[in-house]
């Protein structure tokens, strides 16, 4: 017994679709050789079942093959490097963002330059060391009081950038407006809309499957949107075979298959009176899962959210934004303090007691929505425009008038020896102090840059071997061009030869 | 068999080659033109500390020399001042010597007399000697003349000698020098305390050069017979002593004057010191940062040419 009479016209036209069917992958893979988050697919070729079915009345030549068939067209991707390089995407991302804010605190604090706050202190130190030189100088006394001015709006100006960029992050209780505009803020909402976006895109893929198709540019297009998520926040991905995501963040549910359970929320933290040391924001999920900046241990634990929110945090002890801004106010405050218990505790040009004309004063309206004192400091005006009141001369019981003479620097003296003293309140001299808070700002910048620098390599390098196993890389593709090509060719060469067969066999019925 | 290598795997490292090149390029460009090897606190953290203390320093330095110049200034004038004292000093001697002389009649005495009351007015005018609008033997009381006349009663109203009244300048961390020498001390009464507040009057029983002066003027003056040969020899004696006095006080502020030129020249010695100590950190080495930057746009010339290269490579080009 033969096989039926068409019996290879059929094969001969399976191998045509099969060979058209590798083709199209091959197209496909080519025109996204260089699409961002394509995969490359693969036509799973397999042989047709053999015809025909295994009985007793066996064919006398055995199983005879039925051609080829493309059983699945599918994804060459390694979901245990997936999970790595949204691992350590999402360190990267909290890293990338630490170096963009350090580098923004390093052009405020401005250092080593000439018009930094060093530069200001040293200035006011040295016209005091003068003014005890020359104590009866009218220039001297009005170069004192601008420098001292000088040296108020220098700390201020530098201080009002760290206010700004503190708001920017994650907002400013003076202005409640601030929180929805607030990176923190923005960075959330991204958050929401790329989980929002990975669900509908799982609703997509359970409907294409659920019909047996193969869903795989969907696929590829939730796979991309998990990575950019994973730089934005720490995230949880479990893969399911029906080609469903569960997203965790923080171990909150917020992605369960084809349902979005939760998302995040940034709001103005109301739980305690505005004050300078509260964090301004917190971060929680809507249903109140994760609440970040509560007290509560910290659950986020990379990502430039996570980045942002711990800038923006209240740690004084830190190189944050609040902890920079802390130093220069106590820097500045100590500054004020000493010189004006000096200032009030001498006397002026004309020899009266300066008790009632400190050097600095604090005007609480300058600056209302600021709660740190170095906000509120002033150079006394009424110094400037009368210079002879600034106490360059010690109070002296032994002199006629408590007063020496207008030669008397003594006050002075002290003053300009304030910059080696150590301050209790600082623990060490001022000029230690902020050459301190400079260094360390620099440490931490400069490890943020390598460690930011060290974890793109190491993402690159993640992104690398995916590349190198969901890649396309158009020489093979062209070669498997040409191999479909040759099948596609042989195959029509099989249909025409049977044809001239067929042609034979009528002809001789003719 | 080794890794697949496709065409976005190749295109991101040579686009991470690329970047790195550029970013070194680009780093050594901003050193090369702001001539700093620290531009920013991260450049080199420990680096930093020492630049700001050398800085600090240098200008700290730089004030305690403005401090020392002045002090030298009023020390040279104080020195210029005392030389002329003891002109004046020498020339009182001279004229009385000539007094104590039996030739000498009572006019000649009393002419003598005259020339002695004008070298009390110079001596009170040398007493107010000021550099710029400080009087210097004033003590702390700088604004006013420290000696005034008032026919024969000459009174010091500038602070006392003690030392709590010593106007100080400092010239060193910590080191304060007096750079004034006081008019009582030099002219006046040497007993004046804190306890005998000013003004103090040169009356009898007080020592000093006006005492002495306004003795011999009335001793001159007196129309007795006699020659006063006792008292004129008493006051060539008293002459003598201010003298000594005087010089004793030039030899203060000559040693003064000494210790604050040694300052001086160990602060320009140091200055040298800590100037070429900030170079080192902080000046960059011109030629070596040039030929890295010249080796560095060779490698991103390279790495370009060859990106180029390999992203060019297609088995489509041989495919006929």
């Amino acid at each position: 017994m033969i096989s039926p009479g068409f019996f290879g016209l059929y094969n001969a036209h399976r191998a045509l679709l099969t060979a058209q069917g590798a083709m199209n992958v091959v197209n496909a893979n080519i025109s996204n050789a260089n699409t961002e988050g394509y995969t490359k697919q693969r036509a799973d070729i397999t042989e047709a079942d053999p015809y025909a079915a295994p009985s007793i009345s066996q064919l006398s030549q055995g199983q005879v093959g039925q051609g080829s068939i493309i059983t699945q067209v599918t994804r060459s991707r390694d979901q245990f490097l997936d999970a790595q390089y949204r691992l350590a995407n999402g360190i990267s991302g909290q890293n990338t963002t630490m170096n963009g804010i350090f580098d923004q605190l390093q052009g405020i604090v401005a250092e080593p330059s000439t018009n930094g706050a060093n530069t200001a202190m040293q200035n006011f130190y040295d016209t005091a060391q003068q003014l005890s030189v020359s104590p009866s100088s009218t220039a001297v006394r009005s170069q004192f009081m601008q420098q001292a001015a000088d040296m108020v709006t220098t700390f201020q100006q530098e201080g009002q950038q760290l206010v700004d960029l503190r708001k920017n992050l994650v907002g400013d209780p003076s202005d409640t407006t601030s929180f929805a505009t607030s990176q923190l803020a923005i960075t959330a909402n991204q958050i929401n809309t790329m989980l929002s976006s990975i669900v509908k895109i799982n609703q997509s893929i359970a409907s294409v499957q659920s019909s047996g198709a193969n869903a795989n540019d969907l696929l590829d297009q939730r796979d991309l949107m998990l990575d950019k998520l994973s730089n934005l926040v720490d995230i949880k991905v479990t893969n399911y075979d029906s080609g469903q995501v569960d997203v965790t963040i923080a171990g909150q549910n917020m992605i369960k298959g084809v349902t979005q359970m939760d998302s995040l929320q940034v709001i103005q933290n109301t739980g305690t009176t505005p004050a300078p040391d509260d964090v301004p924001s917190l971060i929680r999920t809507v249903k109140g899962g994760i609440t970040l900046n509560d007290g509560t241990a910290p659950d986020i634990s990379s990502g430039t959210l996570k980045g942002i929110n711990d800038m923006g945090g209240n740690d004084l002890t830190l190189t944050t934004v609040r902890g920079l801004l802390g130093k220069l106010d106590s820097l500045l405050t100590s500054i004020v303090t000493t010189v004006n218990t000096l200032q009030t505790s001498g006397r002026d040009l004309t020899g009266s007691l300066a008790t009632s004309n400190p050097v600095f004063k604090t005007d609480a309206t300058l600056n209302p929505s600021q709660p740190l004192a170095m906000f509120h400091y002033v150079a006394n005006t009424d110094i400037i425009k009368n210079p002879k009141l600034l106490a360059a001369a010690s109070d002296d019981s032994t002199q006629t008038g408590n007063f020496a003479g207008v030669g008397d620097g003594r006050n002075a003296t002290l003053m300009a020896q304030l910059r080696d003293k150590t301050d209790a309140t600082l623990g060490s001299n001022p000029v230690d102090y902020l050459t301190g808070m400079t260094t360390s700002l620099g440490i931490d910048a400069s490890s943020y840059q390598s460690s930011s620098k060290s974890q793109a390599a190491l993402v690159g390098s993640l992104s690398q071997q995916r590349a190198s196993i969901s890649g396309v890389n158009t020489d093979e593709e062209t070669i498997d061009l040409l191999r479909f090509q040759r099948a596609f060719e042989a195959s029509s060469k099989v249909i025409s030869t049977l044809d001239q067969m067929y042609q034979t066999i009528i002809n001789m019925a003719g | 068999m080794g890794m697949r290598i496709t065409n976005n795997y190749l295109t991101q490292q040579s686009l991470t080659f690329l970047h790195n090149n550029l970013n070194n390029t680009s780093a050594l460009q901003q050193k090369l033109s702001s001539g700093q090897n620290i531009n920013r606190p991260s450049d080199d953290p420990v680096g930093l500390v020492q630049v700001l203390d050398l800085s600090n320093t240098l200008r700290t330095d730089q004030q305690y020399s403005k401090n020392i110049q002045s002090a030298v200034s009023e020390a040279n004038t104080s020195d210029s001042a005392m030389n002329s004292m003891i002109s004046l000093i020498q020339r009182a001697q001279e004229i009385t010597t000539q007094a104590a002389n039996f030739t000498t009649g009572s006019d000649g005495r009393k002419s003598i007399g005259l020339e002695i009351d004008q070298i009390i007015d110079q001596m009170v005018q040398l007493g107010n000697t000021e550099v710029g609008g400080i009087y210097i033997y004033g003590g702390m009381k700088t604004d006013s003349p420290p000696f005034s006349r008032s026919g024969d009663t000459i009174t010091y109203s500038g602070t006392p000698s003690t030392i709590d009244w010593q106007r100080s300048s400092e010239i060193a961390k910590g080191v304060q020098v007096n750079v004034n020498v006081n008019g009582s001390d030099l002219l006046g009464s040497a007993s004046l305390t804190a306890s005998s507040p000013l003004p103090n009057t040169f009356a009898a029983g007080s020592q000093g050069i006006f005492k002495t002066l306004l003795d011999l003027k009335s001793d001159l003056n007196a129309s007795s017979d006699t020659n006063q040969t006792t008292e004129i020899q008493a006051r060539l004696d008293e002459l003598t002593a201010n003298l000594n006095t005087i010089s004793g006080q030039q030899a203060t502020v000559g040693a003064i004057s000494n210790r604050l030129t040694l300052s001086q020249g160990r602060i320009d010695d140091r200055k040298s010191v800590l100037t070429q100590q900030y170079a080192t950190l902080q000046d960059i080495d011109m030629p070596s940062t040039i030929a890295a930057l010249n080796s560095q746009q060779n490698t991103l010339e390279a790495s370009l040419n060859v990106t180029g290269r390999v992203l060019q490579n297609s088995l489509l080009s041989y495919l006929k």
